[in-house]
């Protein structure tokens, strides 16, 4: 590499302040255990979705390898994935890019 | 996922109308379908004199023994729609005949293994295999719903509480995993990796943080599940929320027990002689289906 590439410029003070714009996305993950009516289940009882909501979100962890079944607040976002990781789901969350 | 293959819908209705008292329901066209169905296999099994059939555990069955098992089968199964009520014992009789059914229908189409008949075969014979495939698929789930109606695994009561109706093999199998995962649950065993997912992906110091707080609330919650799993093998019905709670241990037995089988999308467990995991493999399997019997529980007394 040349001295002449283009360099990054990362500030971590700067990085490190939180785009209170952004969202934060609750995420769940496709897993080869968890079974597809389990996870429907699980996706009403927790969020309120209407069944057909819910099988559809189910269906693109299935089929898509992931799905964002919530898009909130940091702190609410850790507490959806508090209670996914409580029912077994493989579930993250990350800000709205 | 582990996936379940969408079954056709299921028919006949089963409904337990008082105890021993059971109700069968038919859907528009079923008996016609039925009566075709067995006319088919009677026919086949008559016009076959060379026909015979060795089952699982290795016994042959002569054509004029298939021709008696069909004969009475048949009788069993008419008599069941004559009647409007039929006792537990009748029951269990017309599931077995369903079964007998099923697998001589399956001998017959010999080797049609596929969703259709036989394209290569001349049209007569064609049809002939399409009857047979037809009556073996009608058997076999009248066969399949009559056993899960004898043993739910959940049953729902009058006052919309929940009692485990599970063998006495489940709970002594449930009670080894549970004690084996509430010993685990403090550990760092990579078999536990499921309950204990990164929060923040790959973003590890941030995971890390979450794990921080969250892991012994974690523990204390799957704590709390298996207890209440544990008592309720031995006591009274448990309500919605103790049901749920059941509900998320068991998933979590599966969830140690699918890690440690090393369960992927493309490899489902499946039961093998002589294989060292058959043990791990048939808790597995069986987790699974009550799993599913919890589920469809609390999301029948959701749709009230």
């Amino acid at each position: 590499m040349s001295e002449l590439s283009p360099v990054e410029v990362r500030n971590p003070e700067l990085d490190d302040v939180p785009d209170v714009d952004r969202p934060w996305l609750v995420l769940v993950w496709n897993d080869p255990i968890n079974l597809m009516d389990y996870v429907a289940f699980v996706f009403q009882k927790l969020f309120g979705f209407s069944k057909a909501k819910a099988h559809q979100l189910m269906m693109d962890v299935h089929l898509k390898g992931k799905a964002v079944v919530a898009s909130c607040a940091r702190d609410e976002a850790e507490r959806h994935v508090f209670r996914l990781h409580e029912h077994g789901l493989w579930a993250t969350l990350q800000q709205d890019e | 996922m582990g996936a379940e293959e969408p079954g056709p819908e299921p028919s006949p209705t089963l409904v337990e109308t008082a105890p021993d008292r059971w109700r069968l329901r038919w859907a528009d066209g079923w008996v016609a379908s039925l009566a075709a169905a067995l006319t088919s296999i009677v026919d086949h099994v008559r016009d076959q004199p060379e026909l015979h059939l060795t089952d699982a555990s290795g016994t042959t069955f002569r054509h004029d023994e298939l021709v008696a098992v069909v004969s009475q089968s048949t009788d069993s199964v008419m008599s069941a729609v004559r009647s409007d009520e039929l006792t537990t014992e009748v029951l269990v009789e017309l599931g077995a005949s369903a079964a007998n059914l099923a697998i001589v229908a399956n001998a017959a189409v010999a080797g049609g293994e596929g969703a259709g008949p036989d394209p290569l075969l001349p049209e007569g014979d064609q049809r002939r295999q399409g009857g047979l495939m037809a009556a073996r698929d009608l058997f076999h789930r009248m066969a399949e719903r009559i056993w899960t109606a004898l043993d739910p695994g959940v049953r729902t009561l009058d006052d919309g509480r929940y009692e485990l109706a599970w063998r006495a093999a489940d709970r002594s199998m449930v009670r080894v995993l549970a004690t084996e995962l509430d010993r685990l649950l403090d550990s760092d065993d990579p078999s536990i990796v499921r309950l204990f997912p990164p929060a923040y992906g790959t973003d590890a110091e941030r995971s890390a943080g979450f794990d921080a707080l969250a892991r012994y609330e974690l523990i204390d919650r799957r704590r709390e599940s298996l207890d209440v799993l544990r008592t309720a093998m031995d006591s009274g019905p448990l309500d919605g929320e103790g049901l749920a709670a059941v509900m998320r241990s068991v998933n979590d037995l599966r969830l140690v027990l699918g890690t440690r089988l090393d369960v992927t999308e493309e490899r489902e467990p499946r039961v093998r002689l002589g294989d060292p995991d058959a043990a791990a493999v048939a808790a597995y399997m069986r987790l699974s289906q009550l799993l599913g019997q919890i589920v469809g529980a609390l999301e029948d007394a959701g749709d009230d």
